[in-house]
């Protein structure tokens, strides 16, 4: 049997959608049980004190980088049927901006958030009535900023593309590139004081 | 005993990507079906190209009522077990959409190296082989392309016309030729 089964006719829309809610309720679950459901934690990724999320994340994309190269190679997964967001330079440069702000301010993501939120965490909960609010005024702002929101695209563009080498020598480069991160943040937290509380 | 743990899964991710590299381009399992186009397909079919099968996905009312000649009637349902040769040649198509790709990809799952969609499905059979209209020959090789695309609609029974002027390359000017002709 190949992936993705969706687009291959496997599966139809209910079943899909049944397998979408047990992922859903698998990756909140990882992501609470790795702490990331707590602010403090995650705000710890700007005092350096605690670069868990990094860690969480890098090893997410290393996992997935790794699983399509070779699901792929062995002939289970086509490639060419998953679905790449495209490129847009400016406008997605300026929403990781307005992302980056409003996870400074907040110390929490939208996925956290959600995670905080069903923890039973109030802020959480807070953050997920912004996201909400911010959702909102995009819509209705949307018509007046559609000449920015659809400038610089570029396509559906993969990072061997843009490196301008094949996939296998782009995972490496990913994996070295993650596992110096990891072994340089294990430095920075020992230095900076892994777990220690960021002064309020 | 965490340490330890996390120096054996880099251990094991750090391995995964160097075999990686060594691997190359995953391209290589990627599908990347070949295509055909009608009046190549239309050759293949006069020719009597060994170990050909061309293969009509839509429903089989459609497929009653037309269909290419010498193809059959397999559902997409029924492609994944339909046996064909590995050196066998299979052209696939459809009535639009994704279909053909889908059984393409099947297929070429399968083994099997020689699948080709048919470009530009059924209509593309219909409008360069059943009733070509092709340009006035001001070259000679626009003269050999027609001389070409005459002899394969005649061959199938099609009925190829000469079009004086220059042929519509957008949908907006052909419907302004219709409305010209309707006038």
């Amino acid at each position: 049997m190949s992936v993705p089964f969706f687009e291959l006719g496997a599966i139809g829309d209910p079943r899909t959608l049944s397998v979408a809610l047990l992922i859903g309720i698998a990756f909140g679950w990882f992501l609470e049980r790795g702490g990331l459901g707590n602010a403090r934690k995650l705000a710890g990724q700007f005092y350096l004190n605690d670069l868990t999320v990094f860690k969480v994340m890098f090893s997410a994309i290393v996992t997935a980088a790794l699983g399509v190269f070779w699901l792929s190679r062995f002939g289970w997964l086509d490639l060419s049927r998953i679905v790449m967001p495209p490129t847009y330079l400016a406008p997605q440069a300026a929403g990781g901006i307005v992302f980056g702000i409003g996870f400074l301010i907040g110390g929490l993501c939208p996925g956290t958030s959600c995670v905080a939120a069903a923890s039973g965490r109030l802020d959480g909960i807070a953050l997920i009535c912004g996201m909400l609010v911010g959702v909102l005024a995009f819509g209705e702002l949307l018509p007046l900023i559609a000449g920015f929101y659809n400038s610089t695209p570029r396509g559906e563009l993969s990072l061997d593309q843009v490196l301008n080498l094949s996939r296998g020598v782009t995972v490496f480069l990913l994996v070295a590139v993650a596992l110096a991160g990891f072994a340089a943040a294990e430095r920075i937290e020992e230095r900076f004081g892994h777990g220690a509380e960021p002064q309020s | 005993m965490g340490l330890n743990r996390n120096r054996k899964l880099a251990a094991v991710a750090g391995s995964l990507a160097i075999l990686a590299a060594l691997a190359g381009d995953g391209r290589s399992q990627s599908i990347d079906l070949g295509r055909v186009d009608a009046l190549t397909l239309a050759e293949w079919i006069r020719d009597r190209r060994p170990g050909l099968h061309v293969i009509d996905l839509r429903a089989r009312p459609e497929f009653e009522q037309f269909h290419i000649p010498t193809a059959g009637a397999v559902s997409l349902d029924e492609i994944a077990a339909t046996s064909f040769e590995s050196h066998e040649t299979v052209v696939l198509y459809a009535d639009g959409g994704d279909v053909a790709a889908r059984a393409g990809v099947l297929l070429r799952r399968r083994g099997l190296d020689q699948v080709y969609l048919l470009t530009g499905d059924l209509y593309a059979w219909l409008d360069q082989v059943m009733n070509p209209r092709m340009p006035v020959a001001t070259s000679p090789g626009q003269q050999q392309a027609n001389a070409r695309q005459r002899e394969l609609s005649q061959y199938f029974g099609g009925q190829p016309s000469v079009f004086s002027g220059s042929l519509p390359t957008s949908a907006e000017q052909a419907i302004k030729r219709l409305r010209r002709r309707t006038c």
